[in-house]
């Protein structure tokens, strides 16, 4: 009996796959399947006029999958012939730079947040926000434009982030 | 030599004589068949991506060379190694998890296959690709090396007992 059994729920379960994502073109990707990829996210809210300098940004990191959401991968391999998942979630940290009234820039860094990746909408949200990952718009909860939002490569976000853990920008005289 | 007649073959039947055990071998069983979906997962996907007659493979390295610090050994392990000699590492990858997946679904030279998975693993990590999921498949492939589980239900059973010297089927 077992000879038949244990082939038999296992093609029985191979019988029932689920329906892949539909692909699409995506201006911000984010490898949902890397547990341990490190992303930059860099959102600008600027006015549009090129002639004004200004230095308001956000940059979300989106950080590795702890070691309890790694473990749950292997779950999320198995399962992924029936189930078909819609979203990923990422730790997150948020760091702003605004222009200062003492210094030049007053830099602020969020941690413990966390972004949550809508794998069929092609969504990013984060804290207050949400980045369409498709053109790149960021907007606010209630759906207002604040910004555009770009991904950069991993060495050009470690090298922006040095900006938030170096000592306070000066005023320029 | 006794160890033929030690090793008792895999029944439903034994819950009522030897719970325990029935369900622990039972237990086990289900594991080696979950692990070899896995590595039958990864086995399609090679071969649908086509590691094995394209430069997928470069495609897939190079990405993963673009998410990494740097200063890692998994980055220099792919820029140095895995990169430049991407056909090879493609056939070896894409040929072993082909052999894990055909040893631990059908019980075949079953401990070494499991052993060629850990040591997949073990390459997957240093080169880049270490997470923690791979903690409990390397316990679990482990378990495959450890115990008797082609002889409990498997092909090792009969060619074990056709070729009882042989280091293939113990």
């Amino acid at each position: 009996m077992s000879r038949v059994f244990l082939p038999t729920v296992l093609l029985s379960l191979l019988a029932g796959c689920a329906a892949p994502l539909p692909e699409a073109e995506l201006l911000i990707p984010v490898n949902a399947k890397c547990t341990t990829c490190e992303d930059f996210i860099r959102c600008d809210d600027s006015s549009g006029n090129a002639a004004v300098y200004d230095p308001t940004f956000d940059l979300y990191r989106l950080e590795p999958k702890g070691t309890l959401a790694q473990l749950a991968t292997v779950w999320e391999f198995l399962i992924q012939l029936f189930y078909t998942r819609t979203e990923d979630v990422r730790p997150l940290s948020v760091y702003a730079q605004r222009p200062g009234t003492t210094e030049a820039f007053a830099r602020s860094t969020t941690g413990d947040a966390e972004a949550r990746i809508d794998l069929v909408e092609h969504r990013i949200q984060v804290p207050d926000a949400w980045i369409d990952q498709v053109t790149g718009q960021r907007r606010g909860a209630d759906n207002t434009p604040r910004g555009l939002c770009r991904l950069l490569n991993p060495a050009e976000g470690r090298e922006l982030l040095k900006l938030f853990t170096e000592e306070p920008a000066k005023e320029k005289s | 030599m006794n160890a033929r007649a030690e090793i008792q073959p895999f029944r439903f039947a034994g819950i009522r004589t030897a719970p325990a055990r029935t369900i622990g071998i039972a237990v086990v069983l289900l594991l080696r068949y979950l692990m070899a979906l896995f590595f039958l997962g990864s086995s399609l996907n090679k071969v649908a991506k086509g590691w094995l007659w394209s430069d997928y493979s470069r495609t897939v390295f190079q990405s993963r060379l673009a998410e990494l610090d740097p200063a890692t050994f998994g980055a220099k392990f792919l820029s140095q190694f895995a990169i430049p000699w991407y056909p090879l590492i493609a056939w070896v990858v894409t040929l072993s998890v082909i052999t894990v997946t055909i040893s631990l679904a059908l019980g075949l030279a079953t401990r070494w296959g499991a052993a060629l998975a850990v040591w997949l693993m073990v390459m997957f990590a240093i080169g880049g690709y270490y997470d923690a999921s791979l903690l409990p498949l390397w316990a679990i492939a482990g378990l495959f090396i450890v115990l008797p589980t082609g002889r409990w239900f498997g092909l090792d059973r009969r060619l074990h007992a056709r070729h009882p010297a042989s280091p293939w089927f113990r």
